[in-house]
């Protein structure tokens, strides 16, 4: 009795060998644009590291924070259109209302007072 | 000799040696030279920048690994770009056109050599690779042309082994009903 999975690896065997022989044959073009990038990536193994960059760049984020804070802090302020406190403490005190309604009424009787 | 001399001369060694792998890797995930090579480059850069220090040992697993997140990171731009174009109403030119198995040349159209047989067969292989979803297609390659047993394929894939096993069964079932005309 044969093997089920006889077919199956031959099959296997055959894309290896067709993948390996397409390794072996890559053009020279593209052997050549390898070579070249292998270089170049181990050329920056000599290089040195740019250490300044990330300080570089916490200082840049750090000027412009202090600018837009300064720049914030330095705006005139604006008045504000909030009731003030005692306005509140008169708003507040509904007892009183109708001495103000009839304020007329009263400085009138006060004159009549004096005059009579 | 200074030891970053030999850290050189070792990596040289490495990436020469593995270099051909990885771009025929690339080439079939991109399907063009240019992004292949931009794959495999910046692979190089990273194994360089980030890992010369390690042991040699260690390397081959690491390089495989950058290779593989690199066409995943590809494969992510493209999918975006692809759907940018959607919305702008442009088709997409990668995704019009024939099946590419059909591109291949059909047998007897020529009198064939050994040389020409062979061209043929790695045609149709890397047609039916292309049409592999990208898992289906790293895991295969990895195990079949890297030799890597699950564990270390699912390592080098950030899978689980349970999914390698999933994605190189259907691959090999895929392929097979694929090629099974083009080879017999």
């Amino acid at each position: 009795m044969s093997d089920p999975k006889q077919p199956e690896q031959v099959f296997l065997q055959r894309v290896k060998s067709t993948l390996e022989q397409n390794e072996a044959q890559l053009d020279v073009d593209t052997l050549r644009d390898l070579r070249l990038a292998r270089h170049k990536a181990l050329e920056s193994l000599h290089k040195p590291r740019r250490l300044w960059q990330p300080v570089a760049l916490a200082a840049v984020a750090a000027t412009v924070a202090v600018m837009v804070v300064s720049l914030q802090l330095m705006q005139p302020k604006t008045p504000t259109t909030a009731p003030q406190i005692e306005d509140m403490a008169l708003l507040s005190a509904s007892d009183d209302l109708d001495l103000y309604e009839n304020l007329d009424f009263y400085q009138w009787l006060e004159l009549e007072k004096h005059n009579g | 000799m200074a030891p970053h001399e030999d850290s050189t001369t070792a990596l040289d060694r490495f990436l020469a040696a593995h270099e051909r792998r990885a771009y025929r890797m690339a080439y079939v995930a991109t399907g063009n030279h240019e992004d292949a090579l931009d794959v495999v480059q910046d692979a190089m850069f990273k194994l360089v920048q980030r890992y010369a220090k390690r042991a040699e040992g260690e390397w081959p697993a690491l390089f495989t690994r950058i290779v593989q997140n690199n066409l995943a990171d590809f494969y992510r731009r493209n999918a975006v770009r692809r759907k940018w174009r959607q919305w702008f109403g442009r088709a997409d030119d990668d995704d019009v056109g024939e099946d590419p198995l059909e591109q291949v040349e059909q047998p007897g159209t020529h009198q064939p050599d050994d040389q020409l047989v062979q061209q043929r067969a790695m045609q149709t292989l890397d047609a039916a690779l292309k049409k592999l979803p990208l898992r289906q297609q790293q895991v295969f390659l990895l195990r079949q042309w890297e030799g890597l047993d699950v564990a270390a394929t699912a390592r080098a894939m950030g899978v689980s082994e349970g999914s390698v096993k999933t994605h190189y069964s259907r691959a090999v079932q895929s392929l097979r009903s694929q090629l099974e005309d083009h080879w017999s």
